[in-house]
Order: structure tokens, then C-alpha cells, then sequence
């Protein structure tokens, strides 16, 4: 309506078209590479047919572009469920633990697909593009945050690093711990016996178990909002009531009703 | 916790089982180490957040003022900063998104959204283009977000956010808070509130700035009529009025010697000054006029027009004043001159502008829709199933409803028995989802507004009212002022024969009347439409209605060019020149000659 006044453009950088075309080929590169590994460790001691391997590598990789890395568990355990020896669940080998870390890192990877990504390829088309420009035109503002940015990267991996191998430990001990092996079996059975007949170790897994969910539940009211809390305690309160409250309002509105005739 | 980490939950304990029955370690070890995974993450995600959270602080200025009440003006570009920053760091990925009401536009608008882009009619169609768009967000160009959003992963130090929005209309502006989405890095877990941050703002309209907004161009040629003389009264300009005798307190300079020598007896000189034209704005503020999204409805170029008059009129020293008229009655805004005054005026019509529409007679799943995507914005941790119970029903659909329902609870507070109301009565629920939309800041439309409204009310309940005004502002009016209508063609045009004899009244009392019937851009069109664009059912209708506009045009023009009035059909600068033009008229005494044309 009014004759447009000169408006200050937002400060936003939009990549140059070198840029876009190097960043688009380095997340085609990484889900290339992560569809060969994919390959390998589901298809490695099998002869199944070349097309067949890249349908299902490709069919894996579009659920993972959209987000849902569950193809890609479902995908490992499918493999393993139809290619792996009856051996005794105790019978790790330094194979088991290799395949299990490759299988979680691609797991996390593709769960953190969609971040994970592009932060690469940002940071990696960035390096290349330092790398072969003859005079850097980076400011100081800017060399420091893709610092920041490759340090977070770098934090991330290294607490995915750590933490996949002490949950890996845990699951270890508790497969070794848990009475799924006859040998595991008649150890829970002695330690029964030895106790009076009560299954071991029952009664203070239940309590810890009991205290645990106590403390959780606890902790998840605490940090309700008041807002949530009164809509707990009203949509409470009409469930519980519901039959009568409707009774009510059916006797309402035929009172308005016959009113108004 | 989201969707696929309940798969990822469900197949790693199928492995955990498959693996221990068959005597398959790996897969035994894989499944238990994912689902110890899931648990440890959660752990992880719950202590970032439920510590950092209640830390982070959040602080919004509005053109560099942080004041939580301020005044804005329409059409202008605002510049908003939102600082954030917590005491304590959010190990998980923070997703902010500063919430703007639909009176404000990102600007510039951002890349991904297209105004004209046509929805895929069919279900697999959207399927297939959401797909489309999450493969290329994968394998394309870094996504952009929205200017309003912002994406910090850690949340560790302060920051800023800084966007512009336009304000496209005139009315009151309220931003109500933040949204944050907080996911852990594997995306396993979410959790979304919503932080109040509320700010009300006044947006004032807008209006025409020119140095001249007179016609540069000679309209008429017309002499004065023999007697009609400009209005005089006496004051301080150059020209002589009168000479009369001397009486105590005349200033000696004043004193006509040779006038007072010839009579014999001292003579003061009385010099003229021009007369002020007053002007009366008479604004309709029906529904019909108030249809439509913000910027475009016929209550913003008439509040435009009206603006400009104003200011063009208050600039000369011309004081003005205005009756606002809607279905509830009429507003009278009382004689204003000067800055202030103007201003005044000014916020009279933005609260004008700001009014609750007519209660809606039915639910509509459009309604249910849009109400369900704003609670999804604005009240998000309302929506979450442990808290947010209900009673049981098999479909997925009516649990929505009740969910709804709930949130409508307790953002207005109801009782457990209105509550139960709204769940066995869907008009109550209406005008609830109804009230909550339009305190969101929706416009008058669908799905706010039941399509089909406005033939429902009926002949206008305005257009009695404003001849009550016109008669009542005749009444008490002084020589020659100037009554603008500004109302809304199709009431004018089916009232007509109720409205000419008071024009007819305002006129033999040598006032001038201007009516300015603005209309919708795109049912404007001079041409005859020959054939629509397209076999589209609303090009159709765009065509149909253009002939059905331009007959009320000529209609309307017909009967008051008859009388001499003076009537545009603009909402832009051609309606102000024309009433400026009629302003200048009366200042200067001049009178259209009969059946002279008007455009």
C-alpha cells in the first residue's frame, strides 16, 4: 500500500554454487560408503545373488534418508538370525565383538543421519575448499566457529565411541549373568537352593526394580508443569466421573430443551 | 520417547529373545547392547534436560524495546531479537522457534514456502511429495530454516536470534512465547514446551506519505457560482475582510487612518483567515468488511484510506473526526486536530480493527484441524497422553477430539461439567475452538469463520446504523464539512433506497458527501471478462463474481453521481485524492456542475 521502504536484508549466507554441488556429493559419498559396509556385514558369508544385495542395501538406505534406522537393526538382525551357528551363548569371540561395534556404529550413525550428515559434509567440503583456495578468505569469526564445530563433532564421536563399548561391557556381563546357558542355569538353581528355596536373586532384584520405578515416576511428577498437573488432576477427575457428568448434561440440555418448547 | 525408538525397543528385545532361545550370541549381544543403549541414552537426556531446562532464559526486543506493551505501525518491517541463554548446558539438541501470529510475515518469506503451490489432490500424492521432500532434505543443500527458528546443539551460551517480520494490517499484536523442541543426538527422544513470553503490541494502519497528495492535474474547469464565496471569518491572514468601527483593545496597527479620516470616526481593519473544512469519517466495520486474511481484507484499505485522510487533513489544520460502525453499534471517535489528536484517532481504528467475530453454529473438521495444529504449537507439553487423559473410545479420531477438548479445559479453565458439555456437544465446542483460534490472533476466515457466514447474517444491521450516525452528525454539524463513507459496496448497493434520502438531507445543507467502497483486488477488473482462464472451478466462480461486482459498481455510481456525490471504488491513493479533492472544494467554495463525471 505504501511505497516499500528499503528493508535491511537479514545477514544469512547462502552457499555458493561450488558449494552446494561439493556438499550434495559429499552426502551421496557418505551414504555410498556406509551402503558398502552395510553390504559387507550382511551379506559377507552368504551367496546371495549381486542385484538382490543392492535392492536391499538401497531399500536400507532409503529408510535411513527418511529417518528410520530401525530397517537397518532389523536389516542386522535379520542376517544374523538366518546366518549365524547354534554355538552356546557364551562363545564370544574377538569376530562377535568386531561385527557387534561395526553393527552399533552404523546404527548410531544412522540414527544421527540427519544431523550427522550434513555437518560432515559441511565440514569436510569446508576443509577442501580451504585446502585448494589459493588466499583463504576466512575471517577470524568464521574459522573459529567451524573450530567449535569440528570440536563438537569430535565430542560426539568420542562420547559415542565410549559409550558403545561400556554398554557393549554390560550386555556382556549381563548374557554371562543371566540364566540362559545351562551352565548359568544350574548356577541360579545352587544359589536358590543355598537360600532357602526362595529363586535367586528375586527379591532384591524385584525391590531394587520396585525403589527404581518408584524414584522414576517419582522424578517424571516433579516435573510436571502447573499447567499439566491441572489438566491431570480435571481430565482425572472427569474419567472417573464420566457416566455421571454425562448423566447430568443429558438432564440439562432435556430441561433447556422442553424450556425453550 | 518417539515413534521409531519404540521399534528399535521392540525389535531389539525380539533379538534378545530370538538370540537366547537359538543359541546365537551375536545376535543376543547386538539386540541387548541397542535396547541397554536406548535405556542409557534416556537417562542421559532426561538429566540434561530436567537440569538445564528450568535455566534457560529468554529475552525478546521489539525494535530494540523490551517492554512487554508497545505500539507498531502496519506495512512496516519490524526487527525482532530473541536472546537465549542458560546458567546451565543442554547436552541435547535445542530447537527454538520464536512463535509470530498470523498479523505478522517473516520477511523476507522463507525460500520453501510458495503461496500459489497446489496441495497433490490425493492421499498418495502428499505421501509421495512428503517423501520427496525428506529424500531431498537428505540428499540436498542444507536445510533453511524459517528466520524465526533456531537449531543449537549444545545449548551452552547465550545466544541471539534475530529475524524481521511485516505487519500486514492494522489491529492488536500479541507474541505469545517460544516453542523449544529438545531431541538427544540420536533422536531417540523428544520433548517439546512451550515458554510464555508474551508482548502485546498495537498496530497502528498505515497511511499514504506524501509531500502532496493534492491531484497535480486540472479537473475542473468551473468558475464560482454568483454569491458563493469562500468561507470567511475573521483572523490574522493578509486579506482584508471588513472595516469596522475602533473599539478598547484593538490594536493601534490595525487602525484604517484614511478610512477612519474620511468617516469622521476611528476604523479598525478586519482581516480574514480560511475557514477549517471538517471532515467526518464514517467507517464500516461489518463482517463483510472484515473478512478475509489480514492485509486484504476491505476494514484495512478502508482504515488506510481513512488514515491518510487524516493525516493529509490534520496536516492543513482541518479537524477531524470519525464514527466507527459495526454490528455491535457505533463508536463515536471525538474531534481531533494536531499529532495527537491524529494518533488518537489512529488507535481508535486499530482497536476497531481488533474484534471478536460471530460464534460459529457448527464443528467443522477443518476447524478440529487448525485447532489441533495450533495446540500442537502453543500448547504442546497439553498434549502429552500421560497427563492429557480421556475417556476411552476405539477411534483415533474421536481421542484426538477429547484430547483437544482437554487442552480447551484448561486454557480456559473450565469445569469438569462444561468440560463434558464440550465433549457431547459439538456447537459448545465450536465456540470454544472458535475463541481460542481467534485469540491466537487468526483472521476472519476459514476455517475460523464457517464458510457461508456471511449470507447467514442477513441484511446488514450496519447500514441503518450509519444513516442514524449521518443523520445525528447533520444535525449537529457546522457549515460545509465533509462526510466520507467508508463501507463495504454490496450492503451500500442492496440498502441504497435507504440511504439516498439522507445524503439528500446532508446535501441541501450544502455538505459534501465521499463515498469510498473499496473492493477485493481480485474481484477488481474494468474488462469484461469474454472466458474464465480455466475450467477451474474458481476461476469460474472469480469470473462470475467480477460480473456480479462490476453491475454493483455501476449501479452504485448511477444512483449517487445522480445526486452529486462522489464515489470510488478504490481502497488505494486514487480514494484519497478524490476526497481531498472534494476537501479542496469546499475550501475553496467551487460546485461540481451537474452530471459532471466522477471516477
Amino acid at each position: 500500500m505504501t511505497p516499500t521502504r528499503p528493508s535491511v536484508e537479514p545477514d544469512s549466507m547462502s552457499p555458493e554454487r561450488s558449494f552446494e554441488v561439493a556438499f550434495r556429493l559429499a552426502n551421496c559419498l557418505q551414504y555410498l560408503l556406509i551402503g558398502l559396509l552395510l553390504e559387507w556385514l550382511l551379506f559377507s558369508e552368504t551367496s546371495v545373488d549381486g542385484r538382490l544385495r543392492a535392492l536391499a542395501v538401497a531399500v536400507i538406505l532409503l529408510g535411513m534418508a527418511l529417518g528410520q534406522a530401525w530397517f537397518v537393526l532389523f536389516a542386522l538382525q535379520l542376517s544374523l538370525f538366518f546366518t549365524e551357528r547354534n554355538q552356546g551363548l557364551l562363545n564370544f569371540d574377538a569376530n562377535s565383538y568386531g561385527f557387534v561395534v561395526l553393527a552399533l556404529l552404523v546404527i548410531a550413525y544412522a540414527l544421527s543421519a540427519r544431523q550427522l550428515v550434513p555437518a560432515i559434509s559441511r565440514w569436510a567440503t569446508r576443509q577442501l575448499q580451504q585446502a585448494l583456495a589459493a588466499s583463504p578468505n576466512t575471517t577470524s569469526q568464521k574459522k573459529d566457529a567451524q573450530a567449535a564445530n569440528a570440536l563438537h563433532l569430535g565430542y560426539l564421536l568420542l562420547t559415542g565411541m565410549t559409550l558403545t563399548i561400556g554398554v557393549l561391557a554390560v550386555a556382556t556381563w549381563l548374557l554371562n549373568f543371566l540364566p540362559i546357558t545351562p551352565a548359568a542355569s544350574r548356577r541360579w538353581l545352587q544359589n536358590s537352593l543355598a537360600g532357602n528355596g526362595v529363586l535367586w536373586p528375586g527379591p532384591t532384584v524385584l525391590s531394587m526394580l520396585l525403589m527404581l520405578w518408584i524414584v522414576v515416576r517419582e522424578l517424571g511428577w516433579r516435573h510436571m508443569t502447573n499447567s499439566q498437573a491441572r489438566l491431570w488432576l480435571r481430565s482425572e477427575f472427569v474419567n472417573n466421573h464420566y457416566r455421571d457428568l454425562v448423566m447430568i448434561v443429558r438432564r440439562l440440555h432435556r430441561k433447556a430443551s422442553s424450556r425453550q418448547r | 520417547m518417539t515413534d521409531r525408538t519404540r521399534w528399535l525397543a521392540v525389535l531389539s528385545l525380539a533379538g534378545i529373545v530370538a538370540g537366547a532361545v537359538r543359541g546365537q550370541p551375536t545376535l543376543a549381544l547386538l539386540s541387548l547392547t541397542v535396547f541397554l543403549g536406548i535405556v542409557v541414552e534416556w537417562i542421559r537426556f532426561q538429566g540434561s534436560v530436567r537440569l538445564g531446562l528450568p535455566k534457560l532464559r529468554f529475552e525478546r526486543a521489539v525494535n530494540g524495546l523490551r517492554e512487554s506493551r508497545g505500539t507498531l505501525w502496519a506495512e512496516r518491517i519490524v526487527h525482532i531479537e530473541l536472546s537465549v541463554s542458560s546458567h546451565s548446558p543442554i547436552a541435547a539438541q535445542v530447537r527454538i522457534h520464536d512463535v509470530v501470529p498470523e498479523l505478522l510475515e517473516l520477511h523476507p518469506l522463507p525460500t520453501w514456502s510458495n503461496p500459489n503451490a497446489t496441495l497433490p489432490a490425493s492421499r498418495i500424492g502428499l505421501l509421495g511429495r512428503r517423501l520427496w521432500q525428506q529424500l531431498t532434505y537428505s540428499f540436498g543443500a542444507s536445510a533453511s530454516l524459517p528466520n524465526n527458528q533456531l537449531i543449537l546443539s549444545p545449548l551452552s551460551a547465550a545466544h541471539q536470534l534475530r529475524y524481521q517480520v511485516k505487519t500486514r494490517a492494522a489491529g492488536v499484536l500479541s507474541l505469545p512465547g517460544v516453542r523449544l523442541t529438545l531431541t538427544d543426538a540420536c533422536g531417540l527422544f523428544q520433548l517439546h514446551r512451550f515458554i510464555p513470553l508474551k508482548q502485546t503490541f498495537r498496530v497502528l494502519p498505515d497511511y499514504f506519505q506524501s509531500a502532496d497528495m493534492r491531484p497535480t492535474i486540472k479537473r475542473h474547469n468551473t468558475l464560482a457560482k454568483h454569491g458563493v464565496h469562500r468561507h470567511q471569518r475573521a483572523g490574522l491572514s493578509s486579506e482584508l475582510l471588513e472595516l469596522r468601527e475602533y473599539v478598547a483593545g484593538d490594536p493601534p496597527k490595525s487602525i484604517a487612518w484614511k478610512a477612519s479620516a474620511r468617516r469622521d470616526k476611528l476604523m479598525t481593519r478586519q482581516y480574514e483567515s480560511e475557514v477549517p473544512v471538517r471532515v467526518q469519517l464514517f467507517i464500516d466495520g461489518s463482517i463483510p468488511a472484515r473478512i478475509g486474511g489480514f492485509g486484504k481484507r476491505l476494514l484495512d484499505q478502508s482504515t488506510y484510506v481513512a488514515a491518510s485522510i487524516c493525516k493529509a487533513a490534520i496536516g492543513v489544520g482541518d479537524p477531524v473526526a470519525g464514527i466507527l460502525i459495526d454490528e455491535r453499534g457505533a463508536q463515536r471517535l471525538p474531534w481531533a486536530a494536531g499529532d495527537l489528536g491524529f494518533l488518537q484517532i489512529l488507535r481508535s481504528m486499530a482497536d476497531f480493527a481488533d474484534r471478536p467475530c460471530p460464534l460459529a453454529a457448527r464443528l467443522t473438521p477443518s476447524l478440529l484441524q487448525c485447532a489441533n495444529a495450533l495446540c500442537y504449537e502453543r500448547y504442546p507439553e497439553l498434549l502429552d497422553r500421560r497427563y492429557n487423559l480421556i475417556p476411552p473410545s476405539l477411534f483415533a479420531a474421536r481421542r484426538e477430539k477429547l484430547r483437544l477438548i482437554n487442552v480447551l479445559g484448561e486454557t480456559f479453565q473450565l469445569s469438569p461439567l462444561e468440560l463434558t458439555q464440550c465433549y457431547c456437544d459439538d456447537v459448545r465446542l465450536a465456540h470454544f475452538l472458535q475463541r481460542l483460534l481467534f485469540e491466537a490472533g487468526m483472521p476472519w476466515m476459514p476455517p475460523l469463520l464457517a464458510d457461508g457466514v456471511e449470507s447467514e447474517v442477513g441484511p446488514s444491521r450496519v447500514i441503518p446504523l450509519l444513516i442514524e450516525s449521518l443523520r445525528n452528525s447533520i444535525a449537529r454539524a457546522r457549515d460545509n464539512e465533509v462526510f466520507v463513507v467508508l463501507a463495504d459496496p454490496q450492503s451500500c448497493n442492496r440498502q441504497i433506497e435507504e440511504l439516498l434520502p439522507v445524503i439528500r438531507l446532508a446535501l441541501s445543507k450544502h455538505h459534501r458527501v465521499v463515498f469510498v467502497c473499496p473492493i477485493i483486488e481480485i474481484l477488481e477488473s474494468s474488462q469484461p471478462a469474454t472466458s474464465p482462464k480455466s475450467k477451474d472451478v474458481f476461476d469460474l466462480l472469480v469470473v462470475a463474481e467480477q460480473g456480479r461486482i462490476r453491475e454493483l459498481k455501476q449501479n452504485l455510481k448511477r444512483e449517487l453521481t445522480r445526486l452529486g456525490v462522489s464515489i470510488s471504488f478504490s481502497g488505494q491513493r486514487m480514494a484519497i485524492q478524490r476526497v481531498l479533492a472534494e476537501i479542496d472544494m469546499v475550501r475553496s467554495g467551487r460546485a461540481r456542475t451537474q452530471g459532471a463525471r466522477s471516477r
